[in-house]
């Protein structure tokens, strides 16, 4: 069996880096826009 | 914004994925562990086709009801879809050095799934470059129409074009080829998947209705 164990961990990480990284992004920028959207109101 | 029954299922959904795909699925006799990158590079395909089917489809309702929300819901699911296709760029080269010897090639499935990629980046662009929210709304639904006809294009390449990008296990006619432990992460990471795509998507949503009436409040002021 080919030893190529490493590409599978680094694709992992990568798509887990990926997957999180956007959903806080997704956080942050909504919780930017409520939190200016209460002061107005 | 709290979390929902929906994101943490999704989020449930994706941790028993990558714990059944690591520990629990046996590893492929020819391939060997990077084969285990399917688990997470096919899910993220369908994924991608999905979102850029809503796309087309709420592009070409906008088109005809001009409905605002049609356009936010275009929107969100082009920005989530570029997500999921960009780690479909990127779990695919590190499945490939391995297996084909080459990181990329000129082969008609990846080069369709760049230019795929290349038109969903121009569709946010496009976004960002237009004021008025009409004229954005009416050219940003005709360009997510032209990208989402690309889907099943690019789902048939590999049999259209001679390609070395393997031919559809679970997505085609006849019964999918593949032993069971690894059929149930499959379809354990396509169901998870799916969820994860569709609590973002919500989210997403729910981010362009609060930015456009803070928007739309800035105008009145």
């Amino acid at each position: 069996m080919p030893d190529n164990a490493i590409y599978y961990h680094v694709a992992y990480v990568a798509a887990g880096v990926i997957y999180l990284g956007y959903s806080a992004s997704l956080y942050w920028r909504w919780k930017r826009v409520r939190e200016k959207n209460l002061t107005r109101s | 914004m709290k979390p929902t029954p929906l994101t943490i299922a999704a989020g449930v959904g994706v941790v028993v994925t990558y714990i059944r795909a690591i520990f629990f699925t046996p590893t492929e006799a020819v391939q060997g562990p990077a084969q285990k990158i399917f688990y997470v590079h096919a899910p993220a395909a369908w994924v991608a086709f999905l979102a850029f089917g809503l796309v087309g489809l709420a592009s070409v309702l906008y088109l005809w009801l001009r409905e605002e929300r049609l356009d936010r819901i275009a929107e969100s699911s082009a920005e989530v879809g570029l997500m999921f296709t960009t780690v479909v760029l990127i779990t695919g080269p590190l499945w490939g050095k391995p297996i084909w010897g080459t990181y990329w090639t000129w082969d008609a499935r990846l080069t369709l799934t760049l230019f795929l990629w290349f038109i969903f980046v121009a569709y946010i662009v496009l976004r960002g470059a237009i004021d008025e929210r009409e004229m954005r709304a009416r050219y940003c639904a005709v360009l997510g129409i032209l990208g989402a006809l690309l889907v099943p294009f690019i789902h048939l390449s590999v049999y259209l074009f001679r390609t070395l990008h393997p031919k559809p296990i679970l997505m085609k006619p006849d019964a999918p080829s593949l032993p069971t432990e690894m059929l149930t992460t499959v379809l354990l990471a396509f169901a998870a998947f799916t969820l994860l795509y569709v609590a973002l998507l919500r989210v997403r949503y729910r981010y362009a209705v609060d930015r456009d009436a803070l928007l739309a409040e800035s105008h009145h002021a």
